[in-house]
């Protein structure tokens, strides 16, 4: 009975522990995800405009605003810069803290969405679990 | 408004293509959040992948004088 119990105790902490290694992914897992995100979904949507020709056309006629595809262009630099700090930080200097240039990232990315909810540019969707809060 | 929700839906065949090119790259990306460790060569995937949408983008053949 002793011996079960030590089992069971065993499982119960290996199955925790599994449990907090699932819920807390590694800094290079976050900014792997995040950038595969952003590139299968934003860069996506954002290239997608970028390449119907510009307004304006015919009536009737698909057509991408100039405007829009510039501020995109910034978003997207922007976007790079943080992801490609982010990147470095995480395979190159895993020593030091991540979590600032993580969350720079992020909000990089989410003003890249927030411009393209601004403008109704779908964003394709993927089976990621990558979000952006 | 109602332009931009028309031009949404008349994007949607762009962007699932665009979707669907995006494909390996997902695939890889659940593979490394089932466990495995991403290597130099998903991140080089990753890269080149993500290069040649930016390419793409900001391929100025399309755009109009300011």
């Amino acid at each position: 009975m002793k011996a079960f119990t030590t089992i069971a105790l065993i499982s119960l902490l290996l199955a925790l522990g599994l449990a907090a290694c699932s819920a807390a992914p590694s800094p290079v897992a976050v900014v792997f995800e995040a950038r595969s995100g952003y590139d299968a979904g934003p860069l996506n949507g954002m290239e997608a405009y970028s390449q119907i020709v510009r307004c304006p056309q015919p009536a009737g006629t698909m057509c991408s605003q100039q405007s829009v595809v510039d501020s995109m262009r910034k978003g997207d630099a922007s976007a790079k810069a943080a992801l490609d700090a982010a990147e470095d930080t995480v395979r190159n200097q895993p020593t030091v803290d991540s979590s600032f240039v993580i969350a720079a990232m992020q909000n990089a990315i989410k003003a890249v969405v927030a411009i393209m909810t601004t403008y109704s540019i779908p964003i394709p969707a993927t089976n990621t679990t990558a979000t952006v809060n | 408004m109602e332009a931009f929700i028309l031009a949404g839906l008349q994007l949607l065949p762009l962007i699932i293509e665009a979707g669907e090119n995006a494909i390996p790259l997902v695939e890889s990306m659940t593979s490394i959040f089932q466990g495995r460790a991403a290597t130099d060569a998903d991140w080089a995937q990753l890269h080149a992948i993500e290069d040649a949408a930016r390419a793409k983008l900001n391929d100025k053949t399309r755009d109009v004088p300011a």
